[in-house]
C-alpha cells in the first residue's frame, strides 16, 4: 500500500549546529528538529500550512490526537510482536494488533475533511482492500478472545485453573463502599505477565476457541504498518507546533503565517523570542524587525543583558519556523521563502590544535562559503575571543564581506567601533538608570523615559487608574 | 466527598497586615490566652470566608454547641480517636510496605488483616459520631447535615455488609487454599488477580470423579466450567507474585476506603478545634460582662447598636470606659472620617474592621445587636514607620504607601472593604489629597467599600460632592455626620 505523507523534506540539510544555537532542547524533540533544519520550498512551504492548520484547529486537533494515539497503539502492538513472547501472549499479541491496525486506519479515515493531505491518506486507505477484510473478521476474533480474559487459579497441593470466576472481594467491597457514597480510591495494579504454565493452562482450557482464532488470524494475516507508522513523526511535528502556539498565546503571545514575499525581505511587527517559554523568564518582550532588500545586514551593540541574543534568537527561530511551512509568533510578518539560516554563536572552548579566535574565523569561512545569496546567517559575539582591536577588525571584515555578497544578516557584537564603519545598526533601548527594557531600535534617535511621579510608576494616577477600568471593562468583569 | 461543619475554601481575601493593624492579636492575647485555641481562631480569622451561608453554618453550629455543652464534649475525643487511628494506620501501613519484607505471603496477609480492622474501625466511628448527634438531638443546620451525612453511611444494609466482609478478612483463614480470579487484558498480561472466597469457586476435577471420588471441595459435583490441573510451581516466581498480589491489592483497597472515610471525617477535628476556641472566646466576653451579637446578613445595609472597640475592651478594666458607637447605613457607603489628633478616628475604624473580621468568620461581634454584608476581601493600608526599607530600597515612605496601594489594586474585586488609616499623609497634603482622591473614585466605580480615616481636609469637599458619608469626630470621641464643609 502507498500512503502520501504528510510532510515532504527537502532535500537541504541546515547544520546541526543551528538547532543548537537557537533552539533549547526543551522546546522540541529530536525529530521536530530534524524536520525544522530541512527548509522547504515554497510549494511545500504552502502546503505543510494547511497541514498545520488543521493541528491548530482546536476541535481538529483533538481528533488529530486520537488520531496519533492509535498510530502510536499500533506502533506498540507491532514491536511487541517482534519480541519473544509466550503463546497465549502471541496469540494476544496478533489479535491486538490487528485492532489497532483497524483503529489506525479508521482513524485516518476520519481527518479525510483535514486537508488535501488528509485527502489523500484517507483515499489511500479506503481502497485498502486487506484493511477492509481485516475489519469485517475482527469482531469474530474479538468474541473468541473474550472468554479467555477471565479465568479463576486456586494454589493449594494442586493448582487448578478453572473458566469459574466468582465475585472477588474486592468487587463486593467496592459494590458495598458505592451504596454507602464512598468513592472508590484510585488503586494502581501493577501489570504482570503470564508464565509458561498459565500460558499453556489458558490455550488448553480454551482450545476449541483458540483453535478458531488461529484460523481466522491465518485467513486475515496484518497488512504492512510500515507506511502508517511513518506518518507518526510527521503528526509529531504538527502536536509540536500546536503545543508551542497554544503556550505562546497562554503568555498573551500572538502568532501567524506569515506572508510570503515575492522579494527578499523579512519583515514583523512584534516579533517573539519564543524560545523564553522554556526558560520561565516573566515577560518577554517583542520587537518590530525590517530587513528588506535594501538594508539586508545589521549590527547590533548595546548594553549587557539588554535583549540582543534574544533578538537575534527571535530572528533565528522565527525564520526557521517559517521556512518549515510553520506560523511564526508575531502580529504580522512578512517573509520570502529564504534558503535557510546559518548561525555562528560562541562555542565552548574546546579547541585542541588551534585558539578560539582561529576557530572562530575558520567557522565564519564555512559559514560565508556555504551561503547563497538567499541564506540569512547571524552572529553571535564572534570574535569576542579577541582583543578589541583585533575582533572588531575581523567583525567590519566579515560586515564588508555580507554587504559586498548582499547577504541577509545581523550580526551581535559588544564593539561598539562597528558604529563608525558606516554600517546599518541596532541598538538595545535602556530606561530610566540604565533599566533593561529589551527593546531594540534602529540606532538613530534613541528615545529616554523617565517617572513622571511615584504614583504613575506604581500605576495610580488617575490616567493609569482609567485605564485599568476601561480593560475592565473589555473584558467584561 | 466533603462533610463540612467548617468550610475555609471559599475565601475572603485579607491582607497580610490587616489582622495587625486591627490589633487583633493583641486583642485575642486577651480574650483567648490558650495558645492552642488561639491559633485555632487566628487560622479562622486569617481564612475569612466570603459566603453568607458558610457564615450562618459557623454562626449556627457555634450557638448550638454554647446552648449544648455535651456535644462537644463527646465529639471532641470521638474526632481525637479516630485521627490517632489514621496515623497508627498510617504509620503501619508504611512499615509494612517499607523493604523486602513486603514482598513476602506472610507480610501480604498481615497487611491485609490490619487494613481490614482498620477499615472496619473507621466505620464503627461512624455509628458513634451518629449516636451522639442523635442522642442530643442536634438542630443546626451544620451538624443536621453532618448528621445525615452519617446516616448515608451507616442506615443502609451495605453497612454491616462491609463490616462482616472486613471481619472476615481481619482475621483471614484460608487453611492452604489461595482461591483468585485471573483478569487478562487486550494485550495478554495480567491486569488484575483478585482474592476470592474459597466457598465460592467451583471447581470439578475429572479425574477425581472418575475414580467415584470428591474431591475434597463440595463444588466439584455440580461444578460445570471447563477446569484443569496445572503443574504446581514449575517457575515459582508468578506463582508467588499471584500470592501476594491480591492480598496486596486488597489491602490498598481497604485501605483507600479507610482514608476516603479520614479524609472526609478528620478535617472536623480541625474544624472543631475552631468551636472550641469559638465557645471559650463567647465565655470569656460573658467574664468581662461584654455584650456579644451573631450579625444578621444583609446585602445592602449595615448597621451597629454599641458597637465597641474588642482592642479596647480586651483590656479595659471597666467597661463604660469604651465608647459604643451606634451605625447605620446602606451597605455600599463610602465613609471618610475626619478629626483631631487622638479624637477616636482609629478606635472607630478599628471597631468597624475588627467586627468585618469576627463576623466573616463566623464569630459573634462586641455589640449589641448588628446587621452586616459580607465582603469579598478585606483590605487594609495603615500609615506607618519606614520598618521595611533597606539600604537597597530607598524609597520613601510615600513610596512605600504608593507601593502598597499598588499591590492592594491588584488584588481588591468588587465588594470588598477597604479600611485607609491617614495615608498619603506622608507627603505634602495637597499633594496627597490630590493623588488620593483618584484612587478613592477608583474605588467607588469598582463598587469598593472604602472607610477613610484622615487629616486631609481637601479630600472633603469633593468627597462630600460624590455622596460620601463624611464623620467628625467631636467631644466624647462621639462621631457625627456633617454634609457641609465647616
Amino acid at each position: 500500500m502507498r500512503i502520501s505523507p504528510l510532510i515532504i523534506l527537502g532535500s537541504r540539510r541546515l547544520p546541526s549546529g543551528v538547532a543548537g544555537d537557537l533552539l533549547p532542547s526543551s522546546l522540541f524533540g529530536e525529530g521536530v528538529v530534524e524536520i525544522l533544519l530541512h527548509p522547504c520550498n515554497e510549494e511545500e512551504l504552502l502546503a505543510r500550512r494547511e497541514v498545520l492548520e488543521a493541528f491548530l484547529h482546536p476541535q481538529t486537533r483533538e481528533a488529530l490526537r486520537g488520531t496519533l494515539q492509535a498510530l502510536r497503539g499500533l506502533e506498540r502492538s507491532v514491536t511487541r510482536l517482534r519480541g519473544d513472547l509466550l503463546p497465549l501472549e502471541r496469540l494476544f499479541g496478533r489479535v491486538q494488533a490487528g485492532r489497532a491496525y483497524v483503529e489506525a486506519g479508521r482513524a485516518l479515515r476520519e481527518r479525510k475533511d483535514d486537508g488535501p493531505r488528509f485527502a489523500a491518506i484517507a483515499e489511500a486507505l479506503e481502497s485498502e482492500e486487506t484493511l477492509a477484510s481485516l475489519e469485517a473478521v475482527l469482531p469474530s476474533m474479538e468474541t473468541l478472545l473474550q472468554p479467555l480474559q477471565s479465568v479463576s487459579l486456586s494454589i493449594a497441593e494442586k493448582h487448578w485453573l478453572t473458566a469459574d470466576a466468582p465475585v472477588s472481594y474486592a468487587e463486593r467491597i467496592r459494590r458495598a463502599a458505592a451504596v454507602l457514597g464512598l468513592e472508590a480510591p484510585p488503586i494502581r495494579v501493577e501489570e504482570r505477565t503470564v508464565n509458561p504454565a498459565l500460558s499453556q493452562g489458558i490455550l488448553t482450557l480454551y482450545a476449541k476457541e483458540v483453535a478458531e482464532l488461529e484460523a481466522l488470524l491465518e485467513a486475515h494475516p496484518l497488512p504492512d504498518p510500515a507506511p502508517l507508522l511513518e506518518l507518526i513523526p510527521q503528526f509529531q511535528f504538527g502536536f509540536a507546533m500546536a503545543d508551542l502556539v497554544q503556550r505562546a498565546e497562554e503568555r498573551g503571545i500572538p502568532f501567524c503565517f506569515p506572508t510570503l514575499s515575492k522579494v527578499p525581505a523579512f519583515t514583523a511587527r512584534e516579533l517573539y523570542d519564543v524560545t523564553l517559554l522554556a526558560s520561565q523568564v516573566p515577560v518577554i518582550v517583542p520587537n518590530d524587525l525590517y530587513f528588506t532588500s535594501e538594508e539586508r545586514f545589521f549590527f547590533l551593540t548595546g548594553a549587557n543583558g539588554g535583549g540582543k541574543t534574544s533578538y537575534l534568537r527571535a530572528v533565528g527561530v522565527n525564520l526557521l519556523l517559517c521556512l518549515a511551512g510553520c506560523p511564526v509568533f508575531a502580529k504580522e510578518a512578512t517573509v520570502y521563502p529564504f534558503s535557510g539560516v546559518l548561525t555562528h554563536f560562541p562555542a565552548d572552548e574546546r579547541f585542541s590544535s588551534v585558539g578560539r579566535l582561529e576557530e572562530e574565523k575558520r567557522r565564519v569561512e564555512e559559514l560565508l562559503a556555504l551561503a547563497d545569496d538567499k541564506t540569512w546567517l547571524l552572529f553571535n559575539e564572534t570574535f569576542s575571543g579577541a582583543n578589541e582591536e583585533i575582533g572588531l577588525s575581523f567583525a567590519v571584515q566579515t560586515g564588508r564581506q555580507m554587504q559586498s555578497r548582499d547577504l541577509f544578516g545581523l550580526f551581535v557584537t559588544h564593539f561598539h567601533g562597528v558604529r563608525e564603519e558606516g554600517f546599518l545598526l541596532l541598538n538595545t533601548l535602556t530606561g530610566e538608570e540604565n533599566a533593561r527594557t529589551y527593546r531594540i531600535l534602529r540606532d538613530f534617535g534613541l528615545r529616554s523615559s523617565y517617572a513622571e511621579t511615584i504614583l504613575k510608576k506604581y500605576g495610580l494616577d488617575e490616567a493609569a487608574l482609567q485605564r485599568r477600568e476601561d480593560a475592565r471593562e473589555d473584558l467584561h468583569l | 466527598m466533603k462533610t463540612c461543619i467548617y468550610n475555609s475554601e471559599e475565601c475572603a481575601v485579607l491582607s497580610k497586615d490587616t489582622l495587625y493593624h486591627l490589633s487583633v492579636d493583641r486583642s485575642l492575647e486577651r480574650l483567648c490566652p490558650d495558645l492552642f485555641r488561639r491559633e485555632a481562631l487566628w487560622k479562622a480569622l486569617s481564612t475569612l470566608s466570603r459566603s453568607p451561608e458558610e457564615i450562618k453554618l459557623r454562626q449556627g453550629i457555634l450557638q448550638e454547641l454554647l446552648q449544648v455543652p455535651a456535644l462537644l464534649s463527646k465529639l471532641s475525643p470521638l474526632l481525637e480517636r479516630f485521627c490517632l487511628l489514621r496515623d497508627t494506620h498510617e504509620q503501619e501501613r508504611r512499615e509494612l510496605m517499607r523493604g523486602g519484607s513486603s514482598h513476602s505471603v506472610a507480610n501480604a496477609k498481615q497487611l491485609l488483616e490490619s487494613t481490614a480492622l482498620t477499615l472496619k474501625r473507621s466505620l464503627l466511628f461512624m455509628q458513634a459520631i451518629g449516636d451522639v448527634l442523635e442522642q442530643e438531638n442536634v438542630r443546626s443546620h451544620g451538624l443536621q447535615a453532618l448528621w445525615k451525612r452519617i446516616r448515608a453511611i451507616t442506615e443502609p444494609p451495605e453497612f454491616a455488609e462491609l463490616l462482616r466482609l472486613c471481619t472476615s478478612l481481619e482475621s483471614f483463614s484460608e487453611r492452604g487454599f489461595a482461591d483468585q480470579r485471573i483478569t487478562l487484558n487486550r494485550e495478554g498480561k495480567i491486569a488484575a488477580v483478585e482474592l476470592v472466597a474459597h466457598g465460592d469457586l467451583q471447581i470439578a476435577d475429572p479425574a477425581l470423579t472418575a475414580k467415584k471420588r470428591l474431591f475434597r471441595r463440595k463444588e466439584s459435583q455440580t461444578a460445570t466450567n471447563p477446569c484443569m490441573e496445572l503443574t504446581p510451581f514449575a517457575r515459582p516466581g508468578l506463582w508467588e507474585e499471584l500470592l501476594i498480589a491480591p492480598r496486596k491489592d486488597l489491602a490498598k483497597l481497604l485501605s483507600g476506603y479507610a482514608r476516603v472515610l479520614f479524609e472526609e471525617f478528620c478535617p472536623l477535628k480541625e474544624a472543631l478545634a475552631f468551636y472550641e476556641a469559638a465557645v471559650a472566646f463567647c465565655h470569656r466576653l460573658e467574664e468581662q460582662g461584654i455584650p456579644y451579637c451573631f450579625p444578621a446578613i444583609c446585602d445592602d445595609a449595615t448597621s451597629f447598636a454599641e458597637l465597641r472597640d474588642l482592642y479596647l475592651v480586651s483590656r479595659a478594666e471597666d467597661l463604660s470606659a469604651v465608647i459604643p458607637y451606634d451605625l447605620s447605613t446602606a451597605s455600599k457607603t463610602q465613609i471618610a472620617v475626619f478629626g483631631a489628633n487622638g479624637s477616636g478616628k482609629t478606635v472607630f475604624l478599628r471597631a468597624l474592621g475588627t467586627a468585618q473580621i469576627l463576623f466573616q468568620a463566623g464569630l459573634p461581634v462586641p455589640a449589641r445587636s448588628a446587621v452586616m454584608t459580607v465582603c469579598s476581601g478585606i483590605f487594609s493600608q495603615f500609615s506607618e514607620a519606614e520598618k521595611s526599607l533597606t539600604d537597597a530600597d530607598k524609597a520613601g515612605r510615600f513610596e512605600q504607601e504608593a507601593r502598597e496601594l499598588a499591590t492592594m489594586l491588584e488584588a481588591v474585586e468588587a465588594g470588598a472593604l477597604v479600611l485607609l488609616n491617614e495615608t498619603f499623609q506622608t507627603t505634602a497634603y495637597g499633594e496627597g489629597a490630590r493623588g488620593l482622591l483618584p484612587i478613592l473614585q477608583y474605588f467607588s466605580h469598582r463598587e469598593i467599600r472604602y472607610l477613610l480615616v484622615s487629616h486631609l481636609l481637601d479630600l472633603r469637599a469633593p468627597l462630600l460632592s460624590r455622596g460620601v458619608t463624611l464623620l467628625q469626630t467631636s467631644e466624647g470621641y462621639s462621631l457625627v455626620p456633617f454634609s457641609t464643609i465647616p
